[in-house]
């Protein structure tokens, strides 16, 4: 007992005690502070949901158990890629192949086929179907050259991606096996056994944080160049590559192969100039094939299902011919290291606080893929617009819409009646299948606006073919078959940001046709407008692709606009108000923005095309009024973001000048406004009940999921990444199904596989598991950017190079995926199409651009698809974030569009130029991030402007929530719930504090003993 | 008495309360282990890296994988963080984590290829398998590799492949695992430097006027540093110009600084070093065989950066945006301070960029600048 008095031992307890609870109080307060992280990683929330015994269940899951769904998505998989693959050519008929025949599959991507993208739409294919399996399902057992097979399969050779986290283009890596390893393992002695087929795959992957390399540079590093073997072009053949199919050509040659057909693996086009140069016989574009899409390829080339896929890229033999090529990447403003801008790939680089060093200027305007290629070629033809030396047959090796068939479709009887209101036109053209098999088919309709004086001296461009309606059906053999197309008067109009400055209709000739393809669309075009115009044409200046004919002026039509016209299309009515439409992006467009000075810039026109095609970027430097915009990194001083804040106040909210109600007791639960309209008083009071901290936590803590506020009952929610499904990998939660590549879905012009495929999607959040209570409520897709080159790393995750087709897939995808209680977030609103300075890249456009390309996939999904929600992206448009740009976030979306649910940010962790009182005020409404270390927020709840701004946010992130499967618990109860984590260390901390105490006092108990035992 | 019973009792309850709160919380896969009949042994080991230059500010990041196919068909994969340079035995190392993702294995024929077929991952507290990632191991003279997709740091949300590679045999035990994949932390090279001992941060000034601000091995900041020797120092760490306090009788120079991680987590340091022991070191001071110069190549400015090698040789170094410098291996004639440059090797792009530049330059050595020579006739030469 002595012992229990002794000083020394009560003192090294005390301190023992005294140090882990100091420790365990640091541990709480830090965790506390990332609190939302932690909740995040280990999915886990603070709160519980005291469930509503009468809670109606509002979204039903589909009459499937989890298996038979599973099953039924391999299959729709299977589908996508089945009419999306698209065959390019077939030397004669060498596809579909017998079901005997014998395979040496070629490349180390035929082993390891790509299946997706990388970074935060990756998914996990380690279950995915292999050719291998592929192909046996279909040619038998013992169809592959299993000696091929197994040398790639343990060669060590592996394609490489760049890392989405610190990674850069230079990472890249094809990595073929040179061929000096085939002879070395003896293993071209199995070719003669193998013989049939030589099936080559290429493969190039993609993914985010790091477009494809393009250039040299990209591999240099220190002024060493870490990889020449495909001259520094990654979408170009390597040196591997080319002696492969050099010594495959070989053996065709000498009779050991008897066929070679090549599948291109990639969403991101390759450049196929080396067509001419191999005698390849058959050739199918596949994109990334999802996890059991690569059955369908085999399926296509055995004959069981018959090509229908129309490629939505312009394929091209010269990459680097595209206008936009040129200022493709990040460029340094001249002045950035005197006002210390910095840049950022991703946000573990500090750079990524400011996001303010690089710009990019999209000079080709609206000339993107087959606007720039099928309109110079018009112009080439009838020797307009300064066309110069061009070569379409150089330059183009597909063009879009693209595909060929096992059966033949011929045309007839087209005709175009416009319907009486003048908003519409009803488009209609027999098709017969003149094949044995019944097959489908998708008719594409394109248009062609006249290009007028008014146009050319205000500055509005003209491609000489645009899509504006598809339809695809099956036809059975022999027999034909009408398509009846609507095509909306509004798809015909121009964005004229320098005369009229709104929509407008130009008086004069428009001409509609069926083509089987841009290219051939055109060609129709050109022979039309020569017969009516009575013009000769010089035949050798025409050419067509592949059978494709040059041109039938029978299956074209005009219709004549009497009237120029700039009132019928100046006006939406989507919000449900009358909003005009008018010029938005004048701070985007270098030559509007009075900014930038005397730094102007000569757009691509169609005009002067050799005068205007882009040669060299354009220098620019960093004004003070492009810092005081949007680029200053500064938060005081007369140029700073408080002033900018300040101003945004003053010109958007000087009418807000009362503080509204917040934290007011009432009785509203979310789940009551279910019932209640967009515009209805009720929100009012609704938010009246939110605290301001629950509004800018609600806002502000947003990382992949939405906060749960207690005050009016909304659960909290967890949001996850698509777009090809379901995945939470990124934050290492489980995945789901993963389709196709997006180009694939759009490449099967089939609008109700793919929203089959939404319907599945939005299911799978359904039923995905979690570890609390709140539900996967929201995707972060589909993407809806522009394949503006062909070497954007998010290619895959993007529908295609045409606006118009992206909207009207996104539509049907998100409202598929909506119906099913999953609320979309379409990614990334707007111009966000490279990766390369990424984090606050100024990017420089002129509106006729922004609107008729980089727009339109999200105006379908948001006007068309009913999206409730878009993902604003990391870079500016102009100098201002896209999550700060008024005239988007608030101007596009809500008033011209009518989106009513919530814009969440791209990744906003430690991105502090994303700014909250910028965004809120400008319209955004959600950050995907959390607040810890930039909550600007913080302190305002007394500023009317903010808090206003702040309620609407909160009512758009709100109404989100309540129109999905979250709100299936109905009335329930959220109360405050301490997640286990935090709970441990709490008891743990108590647990040291009474030690501390306990053995504190037995230490003064101690030395009071001790001093009377020495009195 | 009574008082000490109570004291007594006191304690041995929240000892007992701690201990069984210890006992419950800790990894129960011992237990499941010692349940389980039979001896369990390593029947495959692979090892695989994370590492690389990106992780440079991330050292803790930095880890080493042990993975164990054990006879019962189970996956045991251990890490150790050699990015914090700790080399103790395994017993007493923090940074070791023993049974870091556990998992599935087992062997397998996959499309005709006899292969290992590997799944890891972590169960969370409801016990859904969390950061799951599966790979094949196929095999190539005696060695299996396979690619798994690992967390760089848990919880981040930010992933790496990494390559494993290994079989029957690898390491001993955990002891031999963290021996073999330890590194000697190699202190980049210095002129002096300043510590915060306590909180164990340094600061090392090199010869060519770079500072590099570490916090433990992990690189927080870089920046610039200049010394008069008279006691004015700066530091220059991005935005920040630090004034750096030297008192020059106590012989000491002191300066503050934030690293500041993901905006909020932060650490202030305070730095000190022995005044004698830094050197002079001019402002942004430039070694002597390299000349910078600048050319308007039309609309892009480009800078130049040329570095004289050795007596016949150059390398020009020519960045004209970001993610665009190309590299000239040249060789040069060297008359009255004008250097004319001859460059062979450059092709494709790079020739271009190369036929566009002049290739005589006047050098000046008092300030390392260079510029282009123009001829009379208005022409660069």
């Amino acid at each position: 007992m002595k012992k229990l008095f002794s000083k020394k031992l009560w003192i090294a307890l005390t301190a023992v005690f005294a140090f882990l609870m100091a420790v365990l109080i640091a541990a709480y307060c830090v965790t506390g502070f990332f609190r939302v992280a932690i909740n995040a990683a280990l999915q886990t929330t603070d709160y519980k949901i005291v469930p509503d015994p009468d809670a109606k269940i509002i979204y039903e899951p589909l009459a499937y158990s989890d298996d038979a769904l599973a099953e039924y998505e391999r299959q729709l998989c299977e589908d996508l890629e089945g009419e999306g693959a698209a065959l390019l050519f077939n030397k004669n008929n060498t596809l579909p192949l017998a079901k005997n025949s014998k395979f040496s599959c070629f490349s180390q991507s035929s082993v390891n086929l790509l299946y997706g993208g990388t970074g935060s739409g990756s998914m996990d294919a380690a279950d995915a179907v292999t050719l291998h399996s592929a192909l046996t399902s279909v040619f038998g057992e013992g169809c592959i050259n299993q000696d091929l097979w197994t040398f790639y399969v343990t060669s060590g050779h592996k394609r490489e991606n760049a890392a989405t986290t610190g990674g850069h283009q230079g990472q890249y890596r094809i990595n073929e096996v040179p061929w000096s390893e085939y002879e070395k393992a003896g293993v071209t002695d199995s070719f003669a056994s193998y013989g049939d087929v030589a099936l080559v795959v290429l493969a190039r992957s993609g993914g985010e944080g790091a477009d494809l390399p393009d250039d040299p540079s990209c591999f240099t590093k220190n002024g060493v160049n870490t990889y020449d073997s495909t001259d520094g072009d990654y979408l170009r053949l390597s040196a591997e590559e080319k002696d492969m199919l050099d010594h495959i050509l070989q053996y065709k040659k000498n009779g050991t192969f008897k066929k070679v057909v090549l599948l291109l693996n990639s969403a991101n086009s390759l450049q196929l100039d080396f067509l001419d140069d191999y005698d390849i016989d058959a050739a199918m574009w596949i994109g990334d094939v999802g996890m059991t899409g690569i059955n369908a390829v085999a399926e296509l080339l055995g004959g069981e299902r018959i090509p229908s896929g129309r490629i939505v890229d312009t394929f091209l033999k010269d990459n680097h011919s595209a206008p936009a090529m040129v200022n493709f990447g990040a460029f340094e403003y001249t002045n950035a290291d005197e006002l210390k801008l910095e840049t950022a790939q991703n946000n573990t680089d500090p750079g990524a606080k400011k996001g303010n060093r690089h710009y990019v200027i999209y000079q080709e305007g609206i000339y993107i893929g087959y606007r720039y290629y099928e309109t110079r070629y018009e112009d080439y033809v009838f020797g307009n617009g300064n066309a110069g030396d061009f070569s379409y047959e150089d330059d183009v090796a597909f063009p879009f819409g693209y595909g060929l068939s096992y059966s033949d479709f011929t045309y007839g009887n087209f005709n175009v009646e416009p319907a009486k209101d003048g908003l519409s036109f009803n488009v209609s053209v027999d098709v017969t299948n003149n094949g044995n098999s019944a097959a489908k088919h998708t008719v594409q309709i394109y248009f062609s606006s006249p290009y007028t004086q008014y146009d050319i001296d205000n500055g509005v461009e003209k491609a000489s073919v645009e899509l504006c309606g598809f339809d695809k059906k099956e036809i059975p053999a022999g027999e034909t078959v009408t398509y009846t197309i609507k095509v909306n008067t509004e798809d015909l109009t121009s964005y004229d940001a320098n005369g009229a400055k709104t929509y407008i209709l130009d008086a004069g000739d428009y001409w509609f046709t069926a083509g089987k393809n841009a290219h051939d669309a055109v060609n129709n075009i050109i022979r039309a407008k020569a017969q009516d115009g009575n013009i000769t044409i010089d035949e050798s200046k025409m050419y067509g692709v592949g059978s494709d004919g040059t041109g039938n002026a029978s299956l074209c039509a005009k219709w004549t606009n009497g009237k120029f016209d700039a009132e019928t299309f100046a006006v939406s009515t989507a919000s449900g108000k009358e909003v005009a439409i008018t010029n938005r992006f004048d701070n985007a467009d270098l030559n509007k923005y009075k900014g930038t000075a005397d730094q102007k810039i000569t757009y691509l026109s169609r005009n002067n095309w050799t005068g205007t095609f882009p040669k060299e970027v354009k220098a620019l430097k960093v004004t003070d009024e492009m810092w005081a915009d949007g680029l200053t990194h500064d938060e005081g001083g007369d140029n700073g973001r408080a002033a900018l804040v300040d101003r945004y106040k003053k010109e958007y909210w000087s009418e807000y000048t009362n503080l509204p109600a917040q934290g007011v007791s009432g009785e509203l639960n979310a789940i009551d406004m279910r019932e209640e309209e967009y515009d209805s008083e009720v929100w009012e009071q609704l938010l009246s009940q939110i605290t301001y901290e629950e509004m800018t936590a609600l806002i502000g803590d947003g990382f992949h999921l939405t906060q749960p506020v207690k005050s009016i009952n909304l659960p909290g929610t967890l949001d996850e990444n698509g777009p090809q499904g379901l995945t939470a990998s990124l934050v290492g939660g489980e995945s789901a199904m993963a389709y196709t590549s997006e180009d694939v879905m759009a490449a099967t012009f089939n609008r109700e596989l793919v929203a089959e495929m939404g319907k599945c999607i939005g299911e799978d959040f359904q039923r995905a598991q979690t570890n609390s209570d709140s539900v996967y409520a929201g995707i972060y897709g589909p993407g809806a950017n522009i394949h503006r080159t062909p070497y954007s790393g998010r290619n895959f995750e993007y529908y295609s190079e045409d606006g118009w087709l992206s909207g009207e897939m996104c539509a049907v995808e998100v409202s598929a995926i909506q119906e099913r209680g999953v609320y979309v977030f379409t990614k990334h609103f707007a111009l966000n199409d490279q990766e390369e300075g990424r984090y606050g890249i100024s990017t420089w456009s002129n509106e006729q651009a922004i609107r008729e390309i980089y727009l339109e996939g999200f105006e379908g999904s948001v006007v068309k698809g009913g999206g409730l929600g878009v993902m604003s992206s990391f870079n500016r448009l102009g100098v201002v974030w896209s999550g700060a740009h008024r005239g988007l976030m608030t101007g596009i979306l809500r008033e011209e569009w009518g989106m009513k649910g919530a814009a969440i940010t791209d990744c906003s962790v430690m991105a502090s130029y994303m700014d909250y009182r910028l965004g809120v005020l400008a319209g955004q409404d959600l950050w995907d991030g959390y607040r810890s270390g930039m909550d600007t927020l913080a302190g305002l709840d007394k500023d009317p402007a903010i808090v206003s701004a702040c309620r609407l946010a909160a009512k758009h992130i709100i109404y989100s929530v309540i129109n999905s499967h979250a709100m299936n618990i109905g009335s329930a109860q959220i109360l405050p719930a301490m997640p286990w984590w935090q709970a441990a260390i709490l008891s743990a901390m108590i647990v040291f504090i009474v030690l501390t105490a306990g053995s504190a006092a037995m230490l003064t108990v101690s030395v009071i003993k001790s001093k009377k035992k020495n009195n | 008495m009574k008082l000490k019973k109570l004291l007594l009792g006191f304690v041995v309850a929240i000892l007992s309360v701690v201990s069984i709160a210890f006992a419950a919380c800790s990894n129960n896969n011992n237990d499941k282990d010692d349940e389980k009949p039979g001896p369990v042994t390593i029947s495959y080991q692979l090892g695989g890296v994370m590492d690389g230059e990106d992780l440079d500010s991330f050292s803790f990041a930095k880890g080493a994988f042990w993975l164990k196919l054990m006879s019962d068909g189970s996956v045991v994969m251990d890490r150790y963080s050699f990015g914090n340079y700790n080399k103790a035995p395994a017993a007493e190392n923090k940074d070791y984590v023993q049974n870091y993702m556990q998992g599935e294995w087992e062997e397998t024929t996959r499309d005709g290829v006899k292969a290992l077929s590997i799944e890891i991952y972590m169960l969370n507290d409801a016990g859904i398998k969390t950061q799951t990632s599966s790979g094949t191991a196929y095999e190539r003279n005696g060695t299996y590799t396979c690619s798994l997709r690992l967390e760089v740091v848990t919880g981040a949300g930010f992933y790496r492949s990494v390559e494993f590679s290994g079989g029957t045999t690898l390491y001993a035990d955990a002891d031999d695992f963290i021996q073999k994949n330890a590194k000697e932390f190699v202190a980049p090279e210095s002129v002096a430097t300043f510590t915060d001992e306590e909180l164990g941060g340094t600061v090392y000034l090199q010869k060519d006027g770079k500072a590099l601000i570490y916090n433990g091995y992990s690189l927080a900041a870089s920046g610039t540093w200049a010394n008069d020797g008279e006691g004015n120092m700066t530091l220059d760490i991005g935005d920040d110009k630090i004034e750096v306090t030297v008192d020059k009788q106590a012989d000491t120079a002191k300066f503050s600084y934030k690293y500041s991680l993901y905006g909020s987590y932060s650490i202030d340091f305070t730095f000190t070093a022995k005044y004698s022991d830094i050197p002079v070191q001019k402002a942004a001071e430039v070694a002597d065989n390299v000349y910078k110069g600048t050319y308007d190549g039309g609309q892009m400015a480009m800078s130049l950066t040329l570095t004289i090698t050795d007596k016949t040789n150059a390398t020009l170094v020519v960045t004209i945006m970001a993610n665009y410098a190309p590299s000239f291996n040249c060789t040069y004639v060297l008359e009255d301070g004008v250097i004319t440059l001859t460059c062979d090797s450059a092709d494709g792009n790079a020739k271009m960029v190369w036929d566009g530049l002049p290739h005589t330059w006047r050098l000046n050595d008092a300030d390392h600048s260079m510029t282009a020579v123009v001829s009379d006739s208005g022409e660069q030469a």
